[in-house]
């Protein structure tokens, strides 16, 4: 990370303390509102230059996670570290090195887009105007109308521009493109992996599983204040199986194995043989070596979507996932 | 400074609020011009000064209502008089508007969510309404020395008087920002400081009365106690100045010990179901209103109290005091239906305020997404307005009905008459008709021009000021019957003024109509 060498005074924050530190690293972190627990022992680990997913339910503590990273609440319990330092003591030096992008945006209803960018830019010090002016571009955004008179997705739109702008080494997405169109979205996309390529870090909190495939290296998912499962998309994919389909000249065999359920085998045209199987990540390459042995006709093999190792994890958990409830999502 | 991102924040601050921070101190200082411009002609003569402070000066009900003024035997005595009344009540709140609306506001709506994420430290939007609101009460403190100056008040007294505003401002600014911490809701850390500021009002009225060194308890007693007017004391500006530190060091406290949209108070749970009335238009309509017309009914109440319970030394101070009658345009033959007419014409006032400030909720509703939700279902939008109005209306009476029947009882209990009562609610029944006319301006504001909807406020306060200081300013009696509270007469002392008080019906109906009318037509929202 490049140090511009302005001082993060305060407090004793070296550019080289925090340029070894991971961007973020949370372990444990507990957060009470009353007596709702709405992070209880979660973990989170984003290393330098990737992109993050932060997937979970409603109410599983996303958000929440996101302002005690963001020094805007306090944690009971557990260590959080952004770039090696106390995010709620040195909350002003880190935010010169983020930008954050909040789920709901609200701005001020009497300023125009383009003003609110402005004021936003202002608050963090400087964006880069060039880039400003191609993202409103880019994002066909009318910086001249009042922002009162914006839909959700031109406020969504107004606060990305004015982050994406910003010369920061992480960026905090949370829920970022709710309210965007398919487009939108797909510039969002490219602007994404264009600031990673510069060097940046992502976290992306989202429930929109297209949008974390697409873009996270890692993704952890959450449920009910805690970390379910933590890894990059292939070793999630490893724990759901692959659907395997395929029409053979003969019937297979060798296919009733550990590793393959679902097995059905039936009759299709022509007296060819129609295999649906499911099959452990593991026992693909077997599985695909008995289907060639019998001859292929056709063959489709479907890896597991997000949404199936999202759902999976979120079915296999334990407590039901309202317990963070309304805390977890609302405050 | 810009270490904490104060200067940024500063910036965002002054940006979206100016209009706001500039409309107080402009308000607050136009209220002086047109006091001392008034006064000037009225009060020319030593021969004039002196009888205003033999007559005036020595009744404690005039204490009660304006606190205990010093030199009173001077002009720039009369004018911190008569200034008192706006004093006690635009002061404090101007303070807490001004920090409200740059801390809570902003907190509770989300924006401070955007700023904090910057390099703006969380002290920051705290820091910048004080610094702000400082700025903005000396801005007013010197806009009204420099007015009393050149009226010919003398500069010494002027710069006291001044000094004394500010500071009072800056007191209630600091209660603010404590209640701002305590209360999640911005409604709630109004609702709490405007509480405040009544109850200081009624402490510092009743030392002030009997001259007791109660009034020391309030900040308005720091306020009179700088004697400004007599032989000026500055001591008890450092007062104001001490509790004004010690409540901006609570509330710093306060705010760097919780989380961003938090408050000290938990929030209460709310049912998990709504009742079979809650989801009728009507009774949605009434939940959201329900605190805010207790809150005007109970501040009714206690204003109305204190009035009546002081009708018999107000009686008597007009009574002795030509010039104060002049300055009501009261005439000679003075009875206790001289002070009702004035406590009802007060309880009109506080009425009218209530329902600009109900009303001002629909905008918010507006702004906040609910109107449109409410107007997707099946109901019309005549129908939702109706509603809405109806509601504000009936708040309004109960309002009234809680006032008229506090003074009734409390000038009962002054006079010894029983018999008061039934006349006291009959008496402020006349002044309905001023506040319906009030309703219906903001009605007509919401449905043709939404984005006027505050300027009813300022449309509040020229009425206000007309029907209160008119008669005495040497207003034309057609400007002064003007103001819809001048309108009905000077009821009971003076019959009901027939004409007057069908008009102003009329003009709430076409009004109210006009509004509904509008409302069909415009935009929701309208930004």
């Amino acid at each position: 990370m490049e140090d511009e060498g302005e001082p993060l005074a305060p407090r004793d924050i070296t550019g080289a303390a925090m340029s070894d530190a991971p961007p973020i690293h949370i372990d444990g972190l507990v957060k009470r509102f009353g007596h709702t627990v709405a992070l209880d022992g979660l973990d989170l680990s984003v290393s330098r230059g990737e992109v993050h997913g932060f997937l979970g339910p409603n109410g599983a503590g996303k958000s929440t996670t996101i302002r005690v990273l963001l020094g805007l609440m306090r944690a009971d319990a557990g260590r959080v570290e952004l770039f090696g330092a106390d995010p709620w003591r040195d909350a002003v030096p880190l935010h010169r090195r983020l930008a954050y992008v909040p789920g709901d945006v609200t701005l001020w209803p009497g300023l125009s887009g383009g003003q609110c960018i402005d004021v936003l830019a202002r608050a963090h010090g400087g964006i880069d105007e060039t880039r400003r002016d191609a993202l409103i571009a880019r994002f066909a955004l009318d910086p001249a109308k009042r922002s009162r008179d914006y839909s959700k997705g031109n406020r969504q739109k107004v606060s990305l521009i004015a982050a994406l702008a910003a010369d920061v080494d992480l960026l905090i997405l949370d829920e970022p493109t709710s309210g965007l169109d398919p487009l939108m979205m797909e510039a969002f996309q490219s602007c994404v992996r264009e600031r990673q390529a510069a060097g940046c870090t992502v976290l992306l909190s989202s429930h929109i599983l297209a949008e974390v495939e697409a873009l996270a290296d890692r993704v952890s998912i959450i449920r009910a204040g805690r970390t379910v499962t933590s890894g990059s998309l292939a070793d999630l994919r490893r724990h759901t199986r692959t659907r395997v389909r395929a029409v053979t000249e003969r019937p297979p065999e060798g296919l009733d194995r550990p590793g393959v359920g679902d097995l059905a085998v039936g009759a299709a045209d022509g007296g060819r043989v129609d295999v649906r199987l499911s099959a452990d990540a593991d026992a693909v390459p077997a599985v695909v070596a008995a289907l060639e042995r019998a001859g292929i006709h056709t063959l489709t093999v479907t890896p597991p979507s997000l949404d199936e190792v999202f759902l999976h994890t979120y079915a296999d958990g334990g407590a039901p996932a309202g317990d963070a409830g309304d805390a977890g999502d609302g405050a | 400074m810009s270490r904490w991102g104060l200067d940024a924040m500063l910036a965002v601050q002054l940006r979206t609020a100016w209009r706001t921070i500039a409309g107080w101190v402009l308000g607050i200082v136009a209220g002086m011009v047109v006091t001392v411009t008034a006064l000037r002609g009225t009060y020319g003569t030593p021969e004039e000064i002196a009888a205003y402070a033999r007559t005036v000066g020595t009744g404690p009900a005039i204490r009660m209502l304006n606190g205990n003024v010093a030199g009173i035997d001077s002009f720039g005595g009369i004018v911190a008089n008569e200034f008192g009344f706006i004093a006690s009540f635009a002061l404090p709140v101007m303070g807490i508007a001004l920090v409200c609306r740059l801390t809570r506001r902003e907190e509770e709506a989300g924006r401070l969510e955007l700023l904090l994420a910057s390099p703006i430290s969380r002290h920051a939007p705290l820091t910048g309404a004080l610094v702000i609101t400082v700025a903005a009460a000396l801005a007013t403190a010197a806009g009204c020395a420099v007015v009393m100056i050149a009226e010919g008040v003398a500069g010494r007294s002027a710069v006291a008087y001044a000094l004394a505003i500010a500071a009072l401002v800056i007191v209630f600014a600091g209660l603010a920002a404590v209640a701002a911490q305590v209360f999640e809701h911005t409604r709630a850390a109004w609702g709490a400081a405007l509480a405040a500021a009544v109850a200081a009002y009624v402490v510092r009225g009743v030392g002030a009365a009997r001259e007791t060194p109660l009034v020391w308890a309030s900040p308005m007693g720091w306020f009179d106690e700088v004697r400004a007017m007599g032989e000026p004391r500055w001591w008890p500006l450092a007062i104001s100045l001490a509790a004004a530190t010690a409540l901006f060091a609570t509330a710093f406290a306060l705010a760097a010990r919780r989380d961003l949209g938090s408050s000290m108070l938990p929030v209460r749970r709310a049912p998990a179901r709504a009742s079979r009335l809650l989801v009728r238009p009507f009774g949605l309509a009434v939940h959201e209103r329900r605190g805010a017309i207790a809150g005007w009914a109970g501040a009714a109440v206690v204003v109305m109290a204190m009035y009546g319970l002081l009708a018999r030394q107000v009686v008597e101070a007009l009574r002795d005091n030509p010039t104060l009658r002049e300055l009501r345009g009261i005439g000679a033959d003075v009875g206790v239906d001289q002070a009702l007419a004035m406590f009802a014409l007060v309880l009109a006032m506080v009425m009218s305020g209530a329902a600009v400030q109900l009303a001002g909720g629909w905008r918010r509703a507006e702004d906040d997404g609910q109107v449109e939700i409410e107007l997707a279902g099946r109901g019309s939008r005549v129908r939702w307005l109706g509603v809405q109005a109806v509601v504000v209306a009936a708040g309004l009476l109960v309002i009234g009905f809680a006032g008229a029947l506090s003074l009734g009882v409390s000038v009962a209990v002054s006079m010894g008459d029983a018999g008061i009562v039934a006349r006291t609610l009959v008496a402020c029944a006349a002044y309905v008709p001023a506040a319906a006319v009030m309703l219906g301006l903001c009605v007509a504001a919401f449905g043709l021009a939404p984005r006027l909807q505050t300027a009813v406020w300022g449309l509040f306060a020229a009425a206000v000021v007309v029907g209160y200081l008119g008669p005495g300013i040497g207003l034309a009696s057609w400007v002064v019957r003007l103001s819809p509270f001048a309108a009905v007469g000077k009821v009971p002392s003076e019959p009901l003024a027939r004409g007057g008080a069908a008009a102003l019906v009329a003009a709430a109906v076409v009004l109210t109509a006009a509004g509904i009318a509008g409302f069909r037509r415009r935009d929701v929202p309208t930004g």
